[in-house]
């Protein structure tokens, strides 16, 4: 039932989605007059107009198009003649691979950050800390890249700048978008501890006689936890999409970096390879996101079993 | 009763229990005394002190009030026990019932599981053992499908039998003392009084001190009353004198004002 | 107990914050005493403090402070322009699915499915590269329109809790025009979620903006945006380091405050 909601759903944006982008890259760009090079005569450019049928009128240039993408045809790049789609799926898994290190760093800060914070309102070392999470949420995630650029592997010179060659070139690009990521997500675990640490079901516990690491451990964390699910799984699917300016600072050969790489060069099959790319991992994402909070959460399961 | 009262230290007997918050005095000096087996009921306007009494017996209450007075449960003084050593009181030997059952559970935990949480911690029994009690206790407590309802989830059962479930976990290690903090508010008026005959029989050994707004529901189950009105007990008597023949002019503005006063009666 | 000390302080650092950016926007590079465009290859990147450069100068020799000056008012101009063509067609689109009938509800929906799968930040690179040299009213117009969603999906979702409440309700019943529902019962209880929503997509426009002028797309060539600054700024991280700190931390700076002003518009809400 709610699989063919999603399934159903994905189709919906999929197709939303390479409409407006194919609309859009057509309105605005001439992609024969790239394709032809500079310096090529008007003939040219027409004879290339009339071989990628770029002279048919729009709508049926999009029912072409359209009937392609139901086979995952998305041509080939203007650039060098490989099939989009194969593109696109070279630079998917840089792209996975630093969302999943993110991630991973991402929590490890966060849970405990997030716990330890949750359990008091006061204090200077709790204070500070917070005072430092304000700020880190006031650094667009870019800029953080540079920054720690300038430090580490300029100034320092402890790391490479650039790159994507090994471990020593995965710490920046990782540090920097957890920079931006973690932030959010301790404030909201953050949030959560406290809601449960001050919330009758722990004050039930107590009055049983838990102690105070029964309490943390079996109580807050996993309601605090199970709260932030959505935001983790919000900030993955961010991640398939959004690293657009941190990949190309790092030259990392994700589908970010891809997208402004084939935008600036008017490759249109790439740009909408990438996006369909993008749209899928978005999806499967915010699926996962979703059925893992089910699992979980009993009171979800319930709700699901009674449909 | 009484002849066993006197033979016997008082389940409860507070002295001199004063509680502030920062500079402001909420409660100046609270003496009560509850025997074995009796049931006393604490009636009083919202504010009145009446919850934050009740919750400083079991040491619960929040950081920002303070509290001292002497507390002895069976003859001892718990008032001077260590935090870890009043952590074996609370759910041993004083059981609490709460006003909104469905947010006293933890939503992710099921009810039998908190159960057995505090039958191990209290009664070190092993795993298998602790659960047979608990399904027993909720069984006890006319949960229906024995085994259905020690795994069943908070949201999965009506208001009642969350009330139900959270009696039998203030009761399940035996305790010495029950404290029942506005136990029917949150609930329909004929479940009301299921759940008051529920705690009136199941409570006989223990002594019960009964927390409520509603002088009715009080009057149905408790062997005394006493009203309170800001922090202090204006009049303490045997439920059917006060009823009667209230003396103190705030007890009966309280009872004019007790929506059907004697319908439990 | 605590509260009443201490929002004087944040509400006059973000008044004097406010007021400078006002000047700013009104004098620009005039402020530093420089034209952002002059450029003077004798003094190419000399330090901060030299020779009446507050901040310095560039690989070209260009004021820092100036160029600066000048990006302010391109980021706060930008982000202002979107964040109202957002607000504007975001709270109609809301105001209106959420009084409609359950078609526009159901578009509603999807809308939220679809943007919630679709970033915006995608749509508008790849367009305004598209678009080329885009300039001022193309990069607003785009990021207007791709972000408007963030503000129907909050409409929608208060505006409809608002049309249940007893007063609304009853109000409609007496047979009060719909415009006069919106404007006398349901806008007044939007203020609160609005205006916070309105300061952090200023803050989030800074960013969007600052990226794609960092990424050569959008702004025209040449134009002091902070983006184009600290992109400029990569050749020279060592040798001059106030190149990519001056426009960095005036842009956290400005985020900052932002982001104290929303939450500060939340709190004050709740």
């Amino acid at each position: 039932m709610s699989a063919l909601r999603g399934l159903r759903d994905l189709v919906f944006v999929l197709l939303a989605t390479m409409t407006v982008l194919f609309f859009l890259l057509r309105l605005t760009g001439d992609p024969a007059v790239v394709l032809a090079g500079d310096g090529a005569s008007p003939a040219q450019v027409e004879a290339i107009r009339a071989e990628y049928g770029f002279d048919e009128p729009l709508l049926v240039q999009y029912a072409v198009y359209a009937g392609k993408l139901l086979t995952l045809d998305f041509g080939t790049s203007l650039a060098d003649g490989t099939p989009a789609l194969e593109k696109a799926l070279i630079s998917f898994p840089a792209t996975l691979f630093l969302a999943v290190m993110a991630l991973s760093v991402n929590l490890l800060i966060s849970l405990p950050a997030g716990l330890w914070l949750g359990q008091a309102r006061s204090g200077i070392a709790r204070r500070t800390v917070r005072g430092i999470i304000t700020v880190m949420q006031g650094f667009p995630g870019f800029v953080i890249a540079l920054l720690m650029i300038n430090a580490f592997a300029v100034g320092l010179e402890w790391l490479p700048t650039v790159g994507f060659g090994g471990p020593a070139t995965w710490i920046l690009p990782t540090l920097s978008v957890v920079s931006f990521l973690a932030p959010k997500l301790i404030r909201v675990i953050e949030a959560n501890t406290y809601a449960a640490l001050t919330s009758n079901y722990v004050r039930t516990a107590k009055a049983s006689g838990a102690p105070d690491n029964v309490i943390l451990w079996r109580h807050v964390a996993p309601n605090a936890l199970l709260g932030a699910i959505a935001l983790v799984g919000a900030e993955f699917a961010f991640m398939l999409t959004g690293l657009v300016v941190i990949e190309t600072i790092f030259a990392w050969p994700g589908i970010g970096w891809l997208l402004v790489q084939s935008t600036l060069s008017l490759d249109f099959p790439v740009v909408q390879a990438v996006v369909f790319l993008m749209v899928v991992g978005v999806f499967a994402t915010n699926a996962l996101a979703e059925h893992l909070q089910a699992a979980l959460d009993p009171r979800i399961g319930n709700a699901r079993g009674a449909d | 009763m009484n002849a066993a009262a006197t033979s016997m230290p008082p389940s409860l007997a507070v002295a001199g229990l004063r509680i502030s918050a920062g500079g402001k005095v909420l409660v100046p000096g609270l003496s009560l005394t509850i025997g074995r087996g009796e049931i006393v009921g604490m009636v009083g306007a919202s504010g009145s002190g009446k919850t934050i009494s009740a919750f400083s017996l079991a040491r619960l209450l929040p950081d920002t009030l303070t509290q001292s007075g002497e507390i002895s449960l069976e003859g001892e003084r718990i008032d001077r026990l260590s935090e870890s050593e009043m952590r074996k009181v609370r759910g041993g030997r004083i059981g609490m019932v709460f006003q909104d059952p469905l947010s006293s559970f933890n939503p992710l935990r099921t009810v039998g599981s908190i159960l057995v949480e505090s039958i191990c911690r209290h009664q070190r029994l092993p795993a298998r053992q602790a659960r047979e009690l608990a399904i027993d206790t909720l069984a006890t407590m006319r949960l229906p499908g024995r085994k259905a309802s020690v795994d069943a989830y908070p949201h999965m059962l009506s208001g009642g039998q969350r009330q139900r479930a959270m009696i039998g976990l203030a009761l399940v290690n035996r305790p010495a003392l029950i404290i029942a903090d506005e136990p029917t508010t949150a609930l329909d008026p004929t479940i009301q009084l299921q759940i008051l005959a529920l705690l009136r029989h199941q409570a006989s050994s223990a002594a019960c001190l009964f927390i409520t707004h509603d002088i009715g529901a009080a009057s149905a189950i408790c062997d005394r009353l006493a009203v309170m009105n800001e922090g202090e007990i204006v009049e303490e008597g045997p439920t059917d004198r006060l009823l009667a023949s209230p003396t103190h002019p705030f007890t009966r503005e309280l009872l004019s004002h007790a929506p059907g006063g004697a319908r439990f009666r | 107990m605590r509260a009443p000390r201490r929002i004087p302080v944040l509400a006059l650092v973000l008044t004097l914050v406010g007021i400078a950016c006002l000047v700013i926007m009104v004098f620009g590079d005039a402020l530093s005493g420089h034209d952002h465009r002059a450029m003077n290859l004798d003094r190419r990147l000399a330090p901060p403090l030299t020779d009446g450069h507050l901040l310095g100068t560039d690989e070209l020799g260009r004021d820092v402070l100036a160029r600066l000056l000048t990006g302010l008012r391109w980021s706060v101009a930008t982000a202002l322009s979107a964040t109202f063509i957002a607000f504007m067609i975001g709270t109609t689109f809301g105001l209106v699915a959420a009084r409609g009938q359950s078609a526009l509800g159901g578009v509603m929906r999807l809308l939220t499915t679809f943007t919630q799968a679709f970033p915006p930040f995608v749509l508008a690179v790849t367009v305004i590269a598209v678009m080329g040299d885009a300039g001022f009213f193309s990069i607003v117009l785009t990021l207007g329109l791709v972000t408007w969603p963030v503000f129907s999906r909050v409409v929608y979702a208060e505006a409809r809790s608002l049309f249940e409440r007893e007063h609304v309700l009853a109000a409609e019943m007496t047979g009060m025009p719909a415009i006069r529902l919106f404007v006398r019962h349901v806008l007044p209880g939007l203020v609160p979620s609005l205006s916070v929503l309105v300061v952090f997509h200023f803050a989030d426009m800074i960013v969007a903006e600052s990226a794609l002028s960092f990424l050569g797309i959008g702004a025209p060539l040449g134009a002091a945006t902070w983006g184009a600054m600290l992109s400029e700024s990569r050749g020279y991280m060592l040798s001059a380091p106030w190149l990519t700190l001056s426009p960095a931390l005036a842009m956290v700076a400005i985020i900052v405050c932002a982001h104290a002003l929303g939450q500060h518009l939340r709190n004050a809400s709740r």
